[in-house]
């Protein structure tokens, strides 16, 4: 079996990691509170989600 | 290879997963709304979505006068092991879903759970939430209409913004001494008086006259 000859150095290995970068998720506003929330989900502060509540005191 | 197999295993074997799903579909009819993982909702929500098809279908059809299907609710009966909940499926909910072809549950998400990061949701029969505030909810319709008129109010007040600026150049401009500047001027306010009627486009000629004149001064 093939195999490398070298192995690779911590700098090769971080430049190749430059590239590996976390992204911000997308917020939107709460049409309801105007609390920031995620976009599709409900909202954390108010409980509506499309005009309608969602979370209560239930569940 | 397992190209375009339908549905989610939810690492559990066959069995497991059938017993999963037969317990959040029971949950999700004795209790209407129930929490769990996304995953689990959109999978119980194929689950559930078909029993429930079954139940309707049967109902309608006993509406209409036919005797009672005992064979549907014995299918039905395998995944709903709760006699309860199964005659209220036949009776109450599935009256309820009568009009819908279709479509009974909503999933709702709402985010990750802290302990283990899992994106949870809201698995609820849709005819059992129809409390609907419409304040909250920024229609289509009412969407559109705001970005048109936000874009009618940004360009109007572009157009205005303009009208103000150009003839101030123009008059700035005017008493320097220098003929070319001069020429510079009275070209400018000619075209600027156009661009006040006519918008934009007319801007890019009005610049370049101005940056003729310079390099001719210079």
């Amino acid at each position: 079996m093939p195999n490398p000859k070298r192995k690779h150095s911590k700098s090769r290995r971080d430049k190749r990691r430059t590239h590996y970068k976390a992204t911000a998720p997308a917020f939107g506003k709460c049409p309801n509170c105007g609390e920031t929330k995620l976009h599709h989900t409900a909202c954390n502060a108010c409980g509506y989600y499309n005009g309608r509540v969602i979370l209560n005191s239930t569940l | 290879m397992r190209h375009n197999v339908e549905g989610r295993k939810l690492k559990r074997t066959a069995s497991h997963r059938r017993a999963l799903l037969r317990a959040l579909t029971v949950s999700l009819l004795r209790h209407k709304r129930i929490r769990t993982t996304e995953a689990k909702a959109k999978e119980a929500r194929r689950f559930a979505e078909a029993i429930i098809t079954r139940a309707k279908n049967a109902y309608l059809a006993e509406q209409a006068g036919s005797a009672t299907n005992i064979h549907a609710r014995r299918v039905v009966a395998r995944d709903i092991n709760d006699a309860a909940i199964l005659k209220e499926l036949f009776s109450e909910i599935a009256q309820k879903v009568a009009g819908r072809p279709g479509g009974y549950t909503r999933v709702v998400k709402l985010g990750q759970r802290i302990g283990d990061g899992a994106r949870v949701a809201i698995l609820e029969l849709v005819d059992y939430n129809t409390e609907r505030d419409e304040n909250a909810v920024r229609s289509r319709a009412k969407r559109m209409m705001s970005r048109a008129e936000r874009v009618a109010r940004s360009r109007a007040k572009q157009a205005e913004l303009e009208a103000k600026q150009t003839p101030a150049v123009a008059q700035e401009e005017a008493p320097a001494e220098e003929a070319v500047i001069e020429t510079t001027a009275a070209e400018t306010a000619p075209v600027a008086d156009a661009a006040t009627e006519e918008q934009p486009t007319t801007e890019a000629p009005a610049a370049e006259t101005a940056a003729d004149g310079d390099q001719a001064k210079g």
